[in-house]
């Protein structure tokens, strides 16, 4: 008993019911100390039930310990070399399930799945990539830039697998016949999510996915009206010089005077060692027209240089908040849906790439401003 | 009866403690005492246990006593044991 598992119980009843279940039950038990109220004794875990199957009703045991090996590990503690096939097997599960050994595409008939492919395997998605080296979503808007006629493409790691979700971008129509002017048009292109026609007839819907140019509403009488917000990506690039100089005003002070004639100008000492560099007013004090005769003032400031070493986390910073002040300006009323940004060191700088998602209104005019009401 | 079975037993050249199914006492000095051909543990409480037999309860007392196996074919009982004795059955 000592090498499997084993229970130590508390018994709390009348002793001779624990006697009696004991030997009825066969159960082995071992280590029988008496108790004030009944015993501790310890058992091999298999003859738990049968003992209380024994003892129902008769008494209360209750688990103090435990120790001893399960059955299987005693078993593999004496022949060790039984669990090398399952931790080989599992090592090597380990490791296969680390890459990525099946790239598929996603997307409506019509997708052109095999340039979808080919750009994944461009940018390092193929068979027998480590899942690790594989970063999705800057993965997915490489895909989505690089491959035309794509409105979205998203790459996503499911186990093993790589699989793109693509959408492709309707082709607007080439030319509108003269009775659609006044129709509102696509300002950039996106995912719309809502479509809120006020006058004219709606030509896309929710689902859809529209270019730049692309006609939203038909008119009916005169100038369509309303509001299509869709699902717009951007992407926004800063670059930050990773060292540089700046200068600042230090609060010091120095005055210096002159007076100056026709022809000269005679200077009194700046009266410190210190370098001021830029004077930043004069004030006259006399002046003789006449003579050409002038007495004045010159106030400098000292301005020290300050070296900056800029940091991935000042960069992320700036750049995300560059980019959500550049949303601001040119997307009023976008509702942010996401953000990203990632810093890399190229040479001597940060290069900042700022992916944004936002939703907002995309219907306009062609030939006028934004249609709003 | 008993003598039929011993009478039995010696006929077939069996050990008496076979032939009439008697308990049998290992003692180890005053540490352990194994009890085999038990019928089980009557009580064991205030520093007594007593172990029914066929030829009647078997008393054990002594310090720090415990059981240390029971099982269907033998007790152990372990401790300081100080004296033993069978009770009238």
């Amino acid at each position: 008993m000592a090498e499997g598992l084993w229970l130590r119980l508390r018994f709390r009843g009348p002793t001779e019911e624990l006697w009696q279940a004991l030997a009825t039950s066969g159960t082995p038990a071992r280590r029988i100390q008496p108790q004030a109220d009944g015993l501790v004794f310890d058992i091999p875990f298999h003859g738990l039930r049968p003992l209380r199957g024994q003892l129902a009703g008769h008494g209360r045991l209750a688990l103090v310990g435990y120790g001893g090996w399960p059955l299987i590990l005693r078993s593999l503690r004496r022949r060790p070399w039984r669990a090398a096939w399952p931790a080989a097997a599992f090592l090597g599960y380990l490791v296969a399930s680390s890459f990525v050994w099946q790239v598929a595409v996603v997307g409506p008939p019509g997708i052109p799945k095999a340039t979808i492919l080919a750009a994944a395997k461009e940018f390092g998605l193929r068979p027998g990539v480590s899942r690790g080296a594989i970063d999705p979503f800057r993965l997915g808007k490489r895909i989505e830039l690089k491959v035309p006629g794509l409105i979205f493409a998203a790459v996503r790691l499911d186990g093993v697998r790589a699989v793109v979700y693509a959408a492709p971008a309707l082709k607007p129509p080439l030319a509108l016949p003269e009775a659609a002017r006044g129709a509102l048009f696509a300002a950039e292109r996106g995912y719309i999510t809502r479509v809120v026609v006020l006058r004219g007839q709606p030509l896309v819907k929710a689902g859809d996915t529209v270019v730049r140019g692309e006609p939203l509403v038909a008119p009916n009488q005169g100038q369509s009206r309303g509001e299509v917000f869709a699902r717009i990506w951007r992407r926004l690039d800063y670059t930050f010089p990773q060292r540089s100089e700046r200068s600042y005003a230090s609060g010091r002070r120095a005055t210096r005077w002159y007076i100056s004639w026709s022809g000269g100008r005679k200077w009194t000492p700046l009266g410190s060692a210190e370098p001021f560099r830029q004077a930043r007013r004069a004030t006259t004090i006399w002046r003789i027209p006449l003579w050409s005769v002038e007495v004045a003032r010159y106030t400098y400031v000292e301005l020290r240089t300050l070296k900056v070493e800029r940091t991935r986390t000042y960069a992320e910073l700036r750049a995300t908040s560059m980019a959500l002040a550049a949303m601001k300006r040119s997307m009023p009323g976008a509702q942010l849906l996401s953000l990203r940004t990632e810093v890399r060191r190229i040479g001597g700088n940060l290069q900042a790439e700022v992916y944004i998602e936002a939703e907002t209104d995309i219907a306009q005019a062609k030939a006028g401003g934004r249609t709003r009401d | 009866m008993a003598d039929l079975r011993l009478g039995l037993g010696r006929w077939l050249d069996l050990p008496e403690a076979t032939s009439l199914d008697l308990p049998q006492l290992r003692c180890i000095g005053n540490l352990q005492v194994l009890i085999e051909n038990h019928l089980g543990v009557r009580s064991f409480k205030d520093g007594v246990a007593v172990v029914a037999t066929r030829i009647g309860p078997l008393e054990i007392w002594g310090q720090e006593l415990t059981v240390g196996a029971v099982d269907r074919d033998a007790i152990l009982v372990t401790g300081r044991i100080e004296g033993m004795r069978y009770q009238r059955g």
